[in-house]
Parts: C-alpha cells; sequence; structure tokens
C-alpha cells in the first residue's frame, strides 16, 4: 500500500505542509528542486521561504547567484552570497543597487565578490544592517565605499573584511565612528600596515562599544595593542603571527615573493612582546560581559576537541602523588649566587664570567613585618634580601627606586621612576644548587646579619621606617666591614589598597603617603597583622648598589601540580645604577579587567614573564602555542587561573580555525 | 492514568493515555473544548490518520512524552537538519509513502515535534543533489515543456548579454 514505486509521494503534500517542510532547505537545495518540476518552480517562489538566505554552498554558478538575486525580497533579512572564487565576483551590478531598498535586512554577506564603491557605497546601505561580512571580496573605490558612512552604520555589529586587501588603515577612521560596532575582523588584511600608527591612533577614540578584535596573520599586532589599551570593553583579541600560520598549515602565508619582501620590516616592527602586552594590560579594564552572539563571524576557537581538560587533570593528579619534593614553606634561598647568575647574564651573557661582577655586596635590606619570625635566619645566611608578605594573588606588589641623598633623604618624588625601566627575565632553581655556586663565588663572605629588626619597630614608626644598611666595599671584600645604620625613610613598607589608582597615581605615590602618613599607619598594622597570619608568600627583595634592584619571588608552595624539583623563581631586575636606593614597596589592586580571551600564537618574543602579568585577568582562553612561553609557567599560570583553557603545544593542541 | 479512546480512519481503536494524546495539539484542542470527562467512554475518531499511522504516532508520542516543548523558531536564522535524534533517525527509516504519511498525520494532530523530524528526514533527503537526483529520489517528472526550459535558458542568456 506504500512506497508503490511509480508514484510521487512529495506531492500529496498541501502547499502550506510543503512551505513548511521546503522551510528546512538552504537556498542552494532550493534551487536545485526549483529545477525539478514545474509546481516546485512556483511553490519555491514563495517569498516565505526568502527571508533567510544563505546560498554559499557550492555549485555557485552565476546561473544559482542570480535566481538567488531574483528571490531577494523586502522580507529578506539575511543575504549570504558567495562566488566561486577569490575576486571573483558573480553578483550582477544592478541585484546591488537593489538591495539598498531592502529595509529588513540585518545581515549581509558578500564573498569573492567585486563591485564599485562608487555605486555601492555604504552610505546607501539599509539602515538596519548587522552584520557586514565582505570576505575575499575586492572593493574599487574602497574610499567611497566607507565614505562618511557613519550615521547610515548606527546598528552595524559585526564588520567582517577578511583577506580583503584593499583594506587600507585610513578606512579604520570611518570604523572607528560605528557607534554599535562590536566585532571587528581583520584576517590576513594584507594591506593594512601602510600608515597605520597615525591613523589607529586617531581610531582609537571610537570603537566606543568594540569588544572582538581579530587580527590574525596582518603586520598591525603591535599597534593594535598600541591602540586599544585603553580600551574598557574589549573582551577577545586574537593577534597570530604568520609566523604560527605557517607552522599551522604548513604552507607559506605569502606565496607572493615581492609581498613578503615588503612585509619582512613591518613584520619586524611589529613583533608583540612581553612589555607592550604589559602595557596593554596595564590599561585596559571594564566589567564583565559575554562574548558577542554573531551570525557571521566565526570565533576562531571552537570546543576544545583534543581532550586537554581530561589530560590536564591527569597530569595534576599524577603530580599530586609524586613525592614532596617541593620546597617547604619555611625554605629560604640564599639569593647571592642567584644574583650573581642575574647580573651575569644582564651584562655578558654568560655564565661563566661570574666572578667577575661578584661585589654584590652594598645591600640595603629592610626586614619586613611579615617575616619577623624568619629574619633571623636569613639574616645568619646573610641573604641579602628582605621578605614581604603577599596577601593575596590579585594583588600585583610594584617596586619604586628613588634615589636618596648622601644622608638618606627622602628624594623628590620626581627625582627619578624607574619604574619604567623593569625588566624581566625568568629563571629556574633547583633545590640545593645555590649552596655550591655560593662556595664558589664570594668575595663578599656572608656575614651573619646583626640587623635584625623586630617587625613591630617598622610598624610602630611608619615615619622614620626602620631600615638597616650594610656596606661592605668591594676592595676589602675579605674584611667585610660593616656598618648599620637607620635611615628615616630609606626603606619603607606600605600599602596601597586603593583599586582605581592609575599609573599616574602611583607616580605620585611618594606625594601621596608623605600626606597621609596617619593612615598608612593604621593600614601598614592591620596589614602587617593579616599578613603574619597567612602562609608567608614572600618575595624577596635585594638591592644592589650599582645595578639596581632584585626582586626574587619564590613560587608560591606549596602547590599541588608544581613541578618538582623544579621551582621556578621570579626575577625582576629594575633600573639604572642607583646611589642610596630608596625603596618603596606596596601592593596595587588590579583594576578588574574582563578581557575574556587572548590570542599571542607565534609571537615568540612573548615568554613566561607576560603570563604573570596575565595572572591576574580571569582570562578564559589564553592561546600561547609557538611562544617563548613555557610549560612551568603555564602550570603556575593554571594554579590562579584553573579555569583558563591554554592553548599551548603542551596543553590544548586544537588549532584555530582558519578560513579558507 | 485516564485513557481516552482514539479511532482510526480504518475503525481501529487505540486506547492511550490522555497525557500522550495530548502532544497532539488537535487533540488537546478537542478534550479542552468539549470538555470531555475521564469517565465518559467516548471515542475521538481521526479521519485522516489510518491506523498503521496512528499506532507510529503514538509510539513516537510515547517516546517523547517528556521531552519539553519544542523552542519558537527563529524567521532570521537556518533550520537545522542535522540535528536528529538516533531514536528519530531509527524510527523514521520507512518507506516513502509512510514518511509523507506521517507528515500528513504529524500536520493534521498538530505535532510539532513530529513534523519537524519528518520534514527535517525529508530535507536532508533532498540537500546537496543535483536536481536529475531529486527527481529520481521522489519520482517528480519533469513537467517543464520544451519551450518553458528554453525560454528560462534564454532568460539566463539575456542577463549573461547585460553583464
Amino acid at each position: 500500500m506504500y512506497g508503490d514505486g511509480d508514484f510521487c509521494r512529495i506531492l500529496q503534500l498541501s502547499d502550506c505542509t510543503m512551505i513548511y517542510l521546503l522551510s528546512f532547505l538552504d537556498s542552494t537545495s532550493l534551487f536545485n528542486l526549483s529545477r525539478t518540476c514545474l509546481y516546485f518552480k512556483n511553490i519555491i517562489e514563495d517569498p516565505r521561504l526568502w527571508q533567510y538566505i544563505d546560498a554559499r554552498s557550492e555549485p555557485n554558478s552565476t546561473k544559482k547567484v542570480e535566481y538567488i538575486c531574483e528571490r531577494v525580497c523586502e522580507k529578506t533579512t539575511t543575504l549570504l552570497l558567495k562566488a566561486e572564487s577569490k575576486y571573483n565576483g558573480n553578483v550582477p551590478e544592478k541585484y546591488f543597487s537593489s538591495w539598498m531598498d531592502l529595509e529588513n535586512l540585518l545581515v549581509l554577506s558578500l564573498e569573492n565578490q567585486r563591485f564599485d564603491g562608487k555605486h555601492f557605497c555604504l552610505l546607501k546601505f539599509p539602515k538596519s544592517l548587522r552584520e557586514l561580512s565582505l570576505r575575499k571580496s575586492h572593493i574599487k573605490n574602497g574610499g567611497l565605499f566607507f565614505h562618511s558612512s557613519c550615521n547610515r552604520m548606527r546598528n552595524l555589529k559585526v564588520l567582517i573584511l577578511d583577506e580583503c586587501n584593499w583594506v587600507d588603515s585610513n578606512f579604520l577612521i570611518s570604523v572607528a565612528k560605528y557607534e554599535n560596532l562590536e566585532v571587528l575582523s581583520l584576517v590576513k588584511c594584507q594591506k593594512l600596515h601602510f600608515n597605520v600608527m597615525p591613523y589607529l591612533s586617531v581610531a582609537k577614540h571610537g570603537f566606543k562599544r568594540l569588544k572582538v578584535i581579530d587580527t590574525r596573520y596582518n603586520t598591525i599586532g603591535n599597534e593594535v595593542l598600541r591602540t586599544f589599551n585603553s580600551h574598557p570593553p574589549l573582551l577577545a583579541l586574537y593577534c597570530q603571527s604568520m609566523r604560527s600560520y605557517e607552522l599551522d598549515k604548513d604552507k607559506p602565508l605569502l606565496e607572493n615573493v615581492v609581498m613578503k619582501i615588503r612585509n619582512q620590516h613591518i613584520l619586524h616592527e611589529n613583533i608583540i612582546k612581553n612589555e607592550s602586552l604589559e602595557q596593554f594590560l596595564h590599561f585596559i579594564g571594564g566589567s564583565y560581559e559575554e562574548l558577542p552572539k554573531t551570525e557571521l563571524y566565526q570565533d576562531p576557537y571552537g570546543k576544545c576537541t583534543c581532550g586537554y581538560r581530561e589530560n590536564l587533570n591527569r597530569e595534576r593528579a599524577s603530580l599530586k602523588r609524586s613525592p614532596t619534593l617541593h620546597m617547604q614553606v619555611d625554605d629560604f634561598f640564599d639569593l647571592r649566587p642567584l644574583l650573581q647568575k642575574v647580573m651575569c647574564r644582564k651584562h655578558m651573557g654568560e655564565l661563566n664570567k661570574l666572578p667577575q661582577c661578584s661585589n654584590i655586596v652594598d645591600v640595603d635590606f629592610n626586614v619586613s613585618p611579615s617575616d619577623s619570625s624568619h629574619s633571623d635566619s636569613d639574616s645568619d645566611d646573610d641573604t641579602n634580601c628582605c621578605m614581604f608578605g603577599m596577601e593575596n594573588k590579585k594583588q600585583i606588589i610594584v617596586l619604586k627606586v628613588r634615589e636618596t641623598d648622601e644622608q638618606g633623604n627622602m628624594p623628590a618624588p620626581e627625582v627619578l621612576d624607574i619604574s619604567e625601566y623593569v625588566r624581566f627575565s625568568r629563571r629556574n632553581k633547583t633545590n640545593g644548587n645555590s649552596e655550591n655556586d655560593n662556595s664558589s663565588s664570594s668575595p663578599e663572605n656572608p656575614q651573619p646579619g646583626p640587623s635584625r629588626l623586630q617587625s613591630d619597630d617598622v610598624i610602630r614608626s611608619p615615619g622614620p621606617s626602620t631600615s638597616c644598611k650594610r656596606k661592605t666595599s668591594e676592595q676589602s671584600s675579605g674584611i667585610n666591614q660593616k656598618k648599620h645604620k637607620t635611615a628615616d625613610g630609606s626603606a619603607r613598607v606600605s600599602d596601597e589598597s586603593d583599586a582605581s589608582d592609575d599609573e599616574s597615581d602611583q607616580r605620585a605615590m611618594g606625594d601621596a603617603q608623605a600626606k597621609n602618613e596617619d593612615t598608612k599607619t593604621d593600614r601598614n598594622s592591620s596589614n602587617s597583622q593579616r599578613a603574619n597570619q597567612l602562609p608567608p608568600n614572600r618575595p624577596s627583595i635585594a638591592i644592589h648598589r650599582n645595578n639596581g634592584v632584585v626582586v626574587i619571588r619564590p613560587q608560591r608552595y606549596p602547590r599541588p601540580y608544581q613541578l618538582p624539583q623544579e621551582n621556578p623563581i621570579f626575577v625582576d631586575i629594575f633600573g639604572p645604577r642607583l646611589r642610596n636606593p630608596y625603596v618603596q614597596v606596596y601592593e596595587r589592586k588590579r583594576q578588574k579587567v574582563n578581557l575574556r580571551r587572548l590570542s599571542l600564537r607565534g609571537y615568540r618574543q612573548i615568554s613566561d614573564v607576560a603570563l604573570d602579568f596575565l595572572k591576574t585577568i580571569n582570562l578564559d582562553l589564553l592561546d600561547v602555542t609557538y611562544t617563548g612561553v613555557t610549560k612551568e609557567a603555564i602550570l603556575d599560570f593554571l594554579s590562579s587561573n584553573p579555569n583558563c583553557r591554554v592553548v599551548h603545544e603542551d596543553f590544548c593542541v586544537c588549532k584555530p580555525h582558519i578560513p579558507c | 492514568m485516564p485513557k481516552i479512546k482514539l479511532q482510526s480512519s480504518d475503525g481501529e481503536i487505540f486506547d492511550v493515555d490522555v497525557e500522550i494524546a495530548k502532544c497532539s495539539v488537535t487533540i488537546k484542542t478537542m478534550l479542552e473544548d468539549l470538555g470531555m470527562d475521564d469517565e465518559e467512554e467516548e471515542i475521538v475518531p481521526l479521519p485522516n490518520v489510518n491506523s498503521a499511522i496512528l499506532r507510529k504516532v503514538l509510539q513516537w508520542a510515547t517516546f517523547h512524552k517528556d521531552d519539553p516543548p519544542p523552542p519558537e523558531d527563529d524567521e532570521n536564522k537556518e533550520k537545522r537538519t542535522d540535528d536528529i535524534s538516533s531514536w528519530d533517525a531509527d524510527f523514521l527509516k520507512v518507506d516513502q509513502g509512510t514518511l509523507f504519511e506521517l507528515i500528513l498525520a504529524a500536520n493534521y494532530l498538530d505535532i510539532k515535534g513530529l513534523l519537524d523530524v519528518t520534514c527535517k528526514t525529508v530535507a536532508n533527503m533532498i540537500k546537496g543533489k543535483a536536481p536529475e537526483e531529486i527527481r529520481k529520489t521522489f519520482n517528480i517528472k519533469n513537467d517543464f515543456t520544451a519551450s518553458e526550459e528554453d525560454q528560462v535558458r534564454k532568460e539566463n542568456e539575456c542577463l549573461f548579454d547585460i553583464f
């Protein structure tokens, strides 16, 4: 009874049911079906079926595109067209002008098309337009295309200009004025670097609501960081070097040799480095928001399919089981050998010249309130450091070094601010090694530190804060003369808890501190009380007279998945030569940053230090594949950001989606 | 659980839980409008559905009785056709006649979930096929007259000439 071969069952359905059935078909299938028989040809012309037009699937013959263009009607809200190959173009120009009247059009995608901005410009586009993609399309007279379009494009949220080689940086000025633009995708825009700096510096004042910037595989990496560093709503920033493309795809990004050579120097200029990233993260801020949902923009990072979470959990579990080789909480480093290494590195770049820079003898140090119990053992070893309690990972310790005068008086705040000179490097230290190094190189023999100050002294006398200065002349290293003196204001620990402080405020810290002496007193004491109760996650600080300040921060241990025997130590070296350094240490709460996703794929200059900056941000996704970031640093990063998905050779190996 | 009796077009009577029968908006409205009491042993006639199809429909409704109501269609989105559950896919491994009868029945009984899944199945049969393949699949006769086809071709050529 059912399924007799010759009978056409599909034509049994009523028109209404048929329309409903056809509404499940994409535009290309409808086109094919319309050519089977008259019934379908007629019914498929029903405008109800042409509200959402996605005709991007193959074949993209001229015949089909024309058929689709004929079907575009007043009801159409979405129109997605594609020509067969890049810049090929198969939409007859008369249709372009007819679309200008489509009042309901929300989403328009013209891929691989070719048209003239003189006749078809954004100024004449439907006002309703929310998303526009011109992937791989070529527009003659691009300037005219964007010309004074900001009023018209008030509703535009998504603009995709991937692989548009005609897109110049000056168009970004027009685009910056789009009030509601949330997603801007500029993947592989090869021409964008031309004069990008002046244009972006103007454009940065626009882009008021921009949340997602995708600038992968083009040459404006650093400029983008510079432009959007004060851009609070930013949620996702995808930067990927061209190198990462070559590594991912195993083929060169630019086949054109001329293009390649032309791009060389620009590439070099725009390599994202740790410093620029820090600068970027320093200013960015905002409140939590979700990534915008869009029709056209394809999220480069889909769901993880490589089992990253499982692997990570397994790794953590295995590390948990491993014998406790971690450093004990009470362990301290002998900083000196490490310090010497660092100095060596800095000046000579070689470890074998270690004895030459062993003159690290003049050290000012201050025993911090939080470590009174440990200060004895420290000073015995003459570790040349002071310890500060770090209460909370969300706070960052900022060090400032200023020069004091001969009497140890407070300098004027603007005398020297070397926080700009911060350079970071990272060393791995294995337990026990330090002892050996120590014996091999120490003209400045360790001296039992007689300078033990009760932490309470510091707290109770905040104005003339107590510090201990020990001097050993380089020439008489064997003799080890020591002087101890207490200098007013030569070292001070203060707590800066104002979250809204920006950098300029920090620069004025010296002033502010003097004025707020009384309030600071209270804060200091309460701070120290809190710090006393907490496990000491202390950074160690050693100050060298000639070489600035070294901050050595042991990893915050014990940590379940810390790699045994490899306790990374962060070494921060501050500044140029200093006389009588004045150390000011305060904690600064980071401004809340709402960046959710960051991709730095392929930028080799990005190293472990970058993760240190990123720790305070609640990232959802971080791509550091093909960078200088090490596995250990990521494990450390994950300890403070357990929910972040880190894309890296040793972690999530899912490749980002590259539109091909 | 209260039951009602459904009578198919060929006279067969099905005893069905009211909750399952109410999957069908048509039956639900009928029961509510007529105010049928549970005690009354009335028979609901369904003249447009034969027993074989009604059995299938009830089988589907029984399996899906706890499903949440399907979401409203968004006119601005393309409808997905690749989200058919494996149970439904197995359930719809039937000949074309049954499939289209099910569409008709689902439409008549106003069971959106069943209508959607059957339409999606048909849509998947059409997708990605050239016109000639579609004709073969559904036994569609090419009723374009030669002149009409010529006309279509000419139209296209004209367009080509202009640009």
